[in-house]
């Protein structure tokens, strides 16, 4: 319904002499946020457009600043430094009411005194005057989100997904310009979390609106955001698709945060050779490919020290030869797939391996045995071992 | 729209406006009806006060020198060292035995822990009434039961006495509350362990039971002295202000006198002030005393 | 097993009945003043506890009448009502922005306000008496009322219950396009009721029995004079019409009792038992 623009949004939370400090700021001081003589900056720099009707998700560790990033946009917290824009009014000075945003919260905070019916009516309230009018839209967003049969009753009496629909419900009633959603999945058990991402996906394609959504988990943000945003320690790290972020991740931070399991990286030197560059790692030297070495070239690197990140499953397993030897530490198998660990040195490597492969059956994961991996040279990512910067972007 | 700079301070002007709102009355009425006649009071003391209650110049100690060379004031200061120091420890024990006897929860529990707390409910003037007749003279229950012929108000050692068993009475319910709900409130287990360990009932009253709930104790303690200290109406009801009654004045029933009968406002703050720094001395005392003595958990 | 079961029910009996036993003679004032109220004057002569009968009411008639207790009553009833709806307001008002607002010189304010607990209002009187005249407000409910507006033990308790609901439930209200008023008048109150019914209640019966001030206050106006300093007028030294003061009592007894009884059962509901401190 709108586009969302943040520009050089800041935000600085002052040292309080008082005791009461909310939630939000203790958690954030943990982390190793930048702090000024002004006090402890918890979100800089923060530039982004958000599309009309686009799906946001701003994802990153706990403390990295992303729900403070929403509770901004919201008008919870006051905005520091910046300019924030929906559609292309400035609101920074609007209460959250006069916003025309909704939100839902990780806790529900669903009114406990009133029914699932008052509560979804209780938001229209303001902004709808005539009693058939606030009950029509009720029953609406109640059909969209299967909650008809228990509007009767009072938050306590509901499970947790039916709370959490219920959040949900209260949101959409309001048809607003931007729907922000904090952690909405966090307090579900696995299953459930599955299940109402799902069902996530399905809402949106109904309800057509901004969303901005906050998340520590990269799957969510995988699967939900058109575009993802990742954040550390305050600061953006990178923007982008899914896809983009996946396969071009800008920095070191993003490449490990996003993808299970992690991405396993090696110190190496790179160096320049005749005509293209050669990587030397754990006393193996490896030619780049002619596509890499063409990038490397453009920028005029020579020698340099540099992280690589290997996905797990672009390691290849083999019980007879390959790049490099290892030995087997625990192998887990998880369904389709096999996470194997394998030890060198005092290196932890993991290797994802498809299960149905009958080479790879997990009885020929004898622990403590040899084994030898390798991987393809382009499925390498080079990152400045100084900078953390991906270097081939 | 460019109001980023001013609107910036709109909002914090908005808040501060919400803020002064919401805490004017509380603080005004902090100030004018708590603080404000505390300090003045204690300027009244000092000064000469006319019975207008106008201050008519500095007084130095002249209105303490007056207060306590009276004839009237050590009595006065007696009867209301001699109520604190009976009425709190008949308390203590009496709510104390009661809650230990109340601690177990029964069937009939509801029935007897409401007897209990009840006189909490009666005002101290409906009290006074009952406890007048009751120990009236000529047509009191008390006498008759007891057989006694006794004036209780006639003389000053009766009466007080039947002060102090006026005011104990009003102070049972409320602080065998707080000693009801401490005693429940001590963990379970440790309740358990005693009994698997064989403790006898006495020990376990003594050494665990009462030093654990110890602070609420100290609590019951020092409200009851403040209370104590503070006694009047029993006195301003029962026997009334007059000349004659002031045989059993206490300090803040002399000070009631002096205020509102004869209007002498320097006195009046003298005899505050002392009770004042009498309680709070007391208190200070015991808090020195509760630091060696009182187990926080 | 089954024998340790009855020793427990012998013990839990004699305890109870002991217990009871003990009560009774608590509360024996209440029952001396209950039986008291229903004598008549001859009854009363010979002291025995019981009267004649529990039908004879000309007592209460008389005290409501020649007492002028109706008038009274109703004096208490609208001093305790608007000063406890008056107090609980202001102390709302109070705790709610101690628990949702940070300001500089916040705990200067919050223990300004606590540290009234420190003094003893008796100590107070003649000065606030002054206060009370000067402000032409003698004889009238407000004077009686004005004194009571402040409790810091109330908005302590009430600041301490605000700051366990939930913040993300006011930021909810806020996104839904409330306000702090309404915020408090539909979300935070509600939830809070039981709390504010039990505050309610105790500060209901505090005003209600309150002797010395309304005595004070209204000396010059007998037309304004509460239950509490009433009852006291019933009689004199040398009249001895105590069924008339007892009937009186009784009548000054209901409100409180009931809404004690009340609040004791709410409490033991709410659990709440030990948050009774003030």
């Amino acid at each position: 319904m709108a586009s969302v623009t943040l520009k050089n949004i800041k935000k600085i939370y002052p040292p309080l002499p008082g005791k009461t400090k909310n939630k939000h700021k203790t958690e954030e001081s943990k982390s190793n946020l930048q702090t000024t003589e002004k006090g402890i900056v918890a979100v800089q720099d923060f530039n982004i457009e958000i599309k009309d009707k686009e799906f946001i998700v701003l994802v990153g560790p706990s403390g990295c600043g992303k729900s403070t990033t929403l509770r901004m946009i919201a008008g919870l917290e006051e905005i520091t430094e910046g300019e924030l824009y929906i559609g292309d009014k400035l609101v920074n000075e609007l209460e959250p009411k006069d916003r025309d945003i909704a939100m839902v919260f990780q806790n529900y905070a669903l009114y406990p005194h009133m029914s699932v019916y008052d509560n979804m009516a209780f938001a229209l309230k303001k902004k709808v005057k005539s009693k058939e009018e606030i009950k029509k839209k009720v029953m609406e967003a109640a059909e969209i989100l299967g909650i008809t049969e228990y509007l009767d009753r009072k938050p306590k009496n509901l499970s947790g997904g039916q709370r959490q629909r219920v959040a949900i419900g209260r949101a959409i009633v309001r048809n607003p310009k931007v729907m922000l959603m904090d952690e909405p999945l966090s307090n579900l058990d696995a299953k459930l979390r599955n299940q109402m991402r799902t069902e996530l996906l399905r809402l949106r394609k109904k309800i057509d609106t901004t969303f901005v959504y906050v998340t520590h988990d990269q799957t969510e943000a995988m699967t939900l955001g058109d575009r993802i945003v990742v954040m550390k320690d305050g600061f953006i790290q990178q923007i982008g698709t899914p896809e983009e972020v996946f396969n071009s991740p800008r920095n070191v931070f993003v490449a490990t945060f996003i993808g299970t399991p992690q991405m396993n990286l090696f110190d190496g030197t790179l160096n320049e050779i005749e005509d293209g560059y050669s990587l030397s790692i754990m006393g193996k030297d490896i030619i780049l490919p002619q596509e890499m070495g063409a990038k490397l070239k453009e920028k005029g690197i020579k020698t340099k020290n540099v992280t690589v990140g290997i996905r797990p499953d672009s390691i290849e397993i083999s019980n007879f030869d390959g790049l490099f030897e290892a030995t087997i530490g625990v192998a887990e198998l998880m369904g389709t797939s096999i996470h194997l660990h394998l030890e060198q040195g005092d290196r932890d490597i993991i290797a994802v391996i498809e299960a149905k492969d009958e080479h790879h059956m997990l009885r020929t994961f004898t622990p403590d045995s040899k084994i030898f991996y390798s991987f393809a040279p382009e499925s390498m990512y080079l990152f400045d071992s100084e900078t953390g910067l991906n270097m081939e972007c | 729209m460019g109001r980023t700079k001013s609107g910036l301070k709109t909002k914090k002007a908005r808040d501060r406006k919400k803020i002064f709102i919401l805490l004017l009355p509380a603080i005004l009425f902090t100030v004018v009806f708590v603080y404000y006649p505390f300090v003045k009071t204690i300027v009244n003391a000092f000064s000469r006060v006319n019975a207008k209650g106008v201050i008519k110049g500095f007084a130095g100690l002249e209105n303490f020198k007056y207060t306590y060379s009276r004839k009237d004031f050590l009595p006065a200061l007696k009867h209301t060292l001699i109520i604190a120091a009976v009425n709190v420890p008949i308390t203590l024990v009496i709510t104390l035995s009661l809650a230990l006897l109340a601690n177990k929860k029964r069937k009939l529990s509801p029935v007897y822990e409401t007897l209990f707390t009840l006189p909490m409910s009666v005002s101290m003037s409906a009290a006074c009434m009952i406890f007048k007749s009751m120990f009236s003279p000529s047509v009191g229950f008390i006498n008759y039961f007891f057989g006694l012929k006794l004036g209780w108000f006639e003389s000053a050692d009766t009466a007080l006495a039947t002060c102090i068993i006026l005011t104990v009475w009003m102070g049972i319910g409320f602080d065998f509350l707080l000693m009801l709900s401490a005693l429940r409130g001590i963990p379970q287990h440790i309740m358990e362990a005693t009994r698997v360990d064989g403790i006898s009932a006495f020990r376990r009253i003594f050494c665990v039971q009462i030093p654990l709930i110890s602070p609420t104790i100290f609590y019951v303690f020092c409200t009851n002295l403040v209370l104590a200290m503070m006694t009047s109406a029993p006195m301003i009801i029962i026997m009334g202000v007059s000349a004659e009654s002031s045989a059993t004045n206490t300090l803040m029933s002399m000070m009631y006198q002096s205020g509102f009968s004869s209007s002498d406002y320097g006195l009046a703050a003298v005899l505050s002030l002392t009770a004042f720094v009498l309680t709070l001395g007391f208190t200070i005392l015991s808090f020195v005393f509760e630091r060696k003595k009182v187990h926080y958990q | 097993m089954m024998k340790r079961k009855t020793k427990n029910l012998i013990e839990d009996t004699i305890v109870s009945i002991i217990a009871i036993a003990i009560g009774l003679v608590i509360i024996f004032p209440l029952i001396y003043c209950f039986c008291g109220a229903f004598k008549t004057p001859s009854d009363f002569l010979t002291p025995k506890l019981l009267p004649g009968s529990f039908t004879y009411l000309e007592n209460f008639k008389e005290a409501l009448a020649k007492g002028n207790l109706l008038r009274y009553t109703i004096n208490s009833l609208i001093i305790a009502f608007f000063g406890t709806t008056i107090r609980l307001i202001i102390s709302i008002l109070a705790a709610y922005c101690f628990t949702y607002y940070d300001f500089r010189g916040k705990n200067f304010f919050f223990f300004l306000i606590l540290g009234t607990m420190m003094i003893p209002g008796d100590v107070l009187l003649v000065t606030n008496y002054l206060t009370v005249s000067k402000l032409h407000l003698l004889n009238t409910y407000l004077g009686v009322m004005i004194v009571s507006f402040i409790s810091a033990s109330q908005m302590f308790m009430l600041r301490q219950r605000f700051k366990s609901v939930p913040k993300d439930m006011r930021e909810a209200s806020q996104i839904d396009g409330y306000g702090d008023f309404w915020f408090i008048w539909k979300v935070l109150l509600p939830i809070c009721k039981p709390v504010i019914t039990t505050l309610f209640v105790q500060s209901f019966i505090n005003l209600w029995n309150a002797y010395l001030w309304p005595l004070i206050v209204t000396a010059s106006s007998p037309n304004m004079r509460t239950i509490m300093v009433g009852i006291t007028k019933l009689n004199s030294w040398e009249d001895e019409n105590y069924y008339l003061v007892l009937a009186g009592v009784c009548i000054s007894l209901i409100p409180s009792l009931i809404l004690f009884i009340i609040m004791r059962r709410n409490m033991r509901k709410g659990g709440m038992d030990g948050s009774l401190v003030g």
